[in-house]
């Protein structure tokens, strides 16, 4: 792999207002991992991703992705945000939602064709919505309406993406269609950057982790930084970790 | 009808109804992307913000010229919103807070500027508090072409960014994401909003104009599901709003156009809300009850052939009596599982399931409760 690194963060630090969310993060993701951040209930993990992608201006630090700065390779960034941000009561179709992760590559005024609808209709059959690309989005439950962002996303066409919480409040068979999505992420060599809460699944997700709760507690292999003591650093209470496995 | 005949003869009704016709419109088109950017309270801030931009625009040039009262109105009603989302974005007041207080202020500065304008030695002076309800009598045909062109400034963007404004609107994180400047489309949307309503506060004033940017697009929202349906039918509202208000003010002696307006949009409201198919409230109830009664007389079938499993017996016969105590057991239930050939009498006051009973029985359990 002569790829750069596809997430260098440097001296990363965010505040809301006067606390401290994130302190002086560094991290190095090498292209092509599976990577899952980890850590507490305000720990600052949805706050990571947000700076990476420019959502939250940091207050010091660098990222870079690829070896450039985000706005110079956002066309290879992929992005499904908590499906909690928005209003799913939202006048519009599934297709309609999907066809948004054209736009950036689209730009201001163009609107998307036949070819961009091709595009979105991959995507949606790939999440398994096929049956579902004209229904209204207020008619989704939880689980579709998570596969539904990660269609678009797929549209995309990126390099690395960054999910945050995918795998929260879904059914069994959205948790199992985002899984085989990653895996075939994976095959296609493509990088991924997911917020995770559930630790029991963490092994059999993701190859490498980092632990986060304000400061980088650790990261690295999953094999290597999944440990008891970097739990309890991270989350202040010990785990068995044989139970959790 | 004598009402009809004047709209179409009378040069002064003509104009009206041309003016509060546009209004109408825009306010409905930019009504809808307030009401999904959840802005609709933003529309009543700006309203009542723009008061003193009268005020000021008639200090300041010392005639009645509504072109000037147009841009004072906007500017104030923009530094309104600035403010609004500066509060918002930069301390911990609550966005319902930072609204109050931001129309509370303005409101009140404007009446502090009319009631001063009121003692001014100058004999150009009244009629500036008609800004409160509007007085669409005082409309020109001048106005009207002002107003024309800024409505069509707007259908022009609002078409060009659609794409844009959707994406600001459903998801503005995303679209921050894949590169679109949303500060920019930020300004440009509630540029046009504000704009909207500036163009009716002549019409129909300060103190009322939201309504017409919201009712309009509230309306709409309830029969479509699809954006561009809903703006469209919300700008129809709003002219048929304009219209008919208009004609009925003309129509009848001393009813003053701008309440008028208003009125006729929150009719259609009330009808939308009402009647309109799927979300409308009269359809919610008839769907609630005939759910209710499906699941009543699912949940009897159900009951009756898991009585059969107990005695391993698929034609066991249940007595009325035995039937009683279950939940949801009533002479209708049983008419109708009976009228559809699900169950059926047989003896005395003794119910059986049919072959067919038996396998929606099977079908219902299988699918957890859906038939």
């Amino acid at each position: 792999m002569n790829e750069p690194l596809a997430l260098q963060i440097h001296d990363l630090t965010v505040a809301y207002k006067f606390k401290p969310v994130l302190w002086d993060i560094d991290l190095d993701v090498p292209a092509g991992v599976m990577m899952a951040i980890v850590g507490p209930n305000g720990a600052g993990k949805s706050t990571l991703i947000k700076s990476v992608l420019g959502i939250i201006k940091p207050l010091a630090g660098t990222v870079k992705i690829f070896g450039e700065p985000y706005l110079s390779v956002r066309s290879r960034v992929g992005y499904v945000p908590q499906k909690s941000s928005v209003d799913w009561d939202f006048p519009t179709t599934v297709l309609d939602i999907v066809l948004m992760g054209t736009y950036g590559k689209l730009g201001w005024i163009r609107r998307p064709g036949m070819q961009e609808k091709k595009l979105a209709m991959t995507a949606i059959e790939k999440v398994g919505l096929a049956s579902f690309a004209k229904r209204q989005i207020n008619q989704l439950s939880g689980g579709q309406q998570q596969r539904v962002f990660l269609a678009r996303a797929l549209v995309q066409q990126a390099d690395v993406y960054f999910m945050d919480e995918p795998f929260q409040g879904v059914d069994a068979t959205t948790e199992k269609a985002i899984i085989n999505i990653l895996k075939e992420l994976k095959a296609a060599n493509k990088t991924v950057i997911t917020v995770h809460h559930d630790l029991q699944t963490v092994t059999d997700y993701f190859d490498h982790m980092v632990f986060v709760n304000v400061r980088k507690i650790a990261d690295g292999k999953v094999e290597e930084v999944f440990t008891n003591e970097n739990l309890e650093k991270t989350y202040g209470t010990s785990f068995n970790l044989a139970k959790l496995q | 009808m004598n009402f009809i005949a004047d709209i179409l003869t009378d040069y002064t009704i003509q104009t009206i109804v041309m003016g509060t016709g546009v209004l109408g419109l825009v306010s409905g088109l930019m009504g809808t992307w307030a009401i999904l950017r959840r802005q609709s309270l933003l529309g009543d801030a700006v309203a009542h913000a723009s008061l003193p931009g009268i005020a000021l625009a008639f200090m300041i040039s010392g005639v009645k010229n509504p072109l000037y009262f147009f841009v004072g109105a906007a500017i104030a009603g923009w530094i309104a919103t600035a403010w609004i989302s500066s509060i918002n974005q930069n301390t911990r007041i609550k966005s319902d807070t930072a609204l109050a207080i931001v129309l509370a202020v303005f409101f009140g500065f404007g009446m502090v500027l009319i009631t001063f304008i009121q003692r001014m030695p100058n004999a150009n002076q009244a009629g500036l508090e008609s800004f409160l309800f509007g007085q669409a009598a005082t409309l020109l045909r001048q106005d009207v072409v002002t107003m024309a062109i800024i409505a069509a400034v707007t259908f022009v963007l609002v078409s060009l960014l659609w794409k844009e404004f959707k994406l600001l609107a459903f998801d503005p994180q995303f679209a921050q994401t894949i590169g679109f400047n949303i500060k920019v489309l930020d300004i440009l949307l509630n540029t046009l909003i504000v704009l909207a309503i500036v163009l009716g506060l002549q019409s129909v004033g300060v103190v009322l104009m939201s309504a017409l940017l919201i009712a309009p697009a509230a309306a709409a929202r309830q029969w479509t599901n699809k954006l561009g349906v809903m703006a469209l039918l919300a700008a129809i509202f709003g002219l048929l709003s304009g219209l008919i208000g208009t004609g009925i003010s003309a129509a009848v002696a001393n009813l003053s156009t701008g309440p008028v307006i208003i009125l006729v949009s929150v009719f259609i409201v009330i009808i939308s809300f009402l009647f309109a198919p799927k979300r409308g409230l009269v359809a919610q109830y008839f769907l609630t009850r005939k759910n209710k009664k499906r699941i009543v007389k699912e949940t009897m079938l159900v009951n009756l052939f898991e009585i059969c499993r107990q005695h391993d017996d698929p034609q066991h016969l249940h007595s009325v009596n035995i039937l009683k105590p279950l939940p949801g057991y009533n002479k209708a239930t049983m008419d109708k599982l009976s009228e559809e050939g699900l169950i059926q009498l047989t003896g005395r006051k003794q119910w059986c399931l049919t072959d067919k009973g038996i396998s929606s029985a099977r079908r219902i359990l299988r699918n957890g409760g859906e038939s």
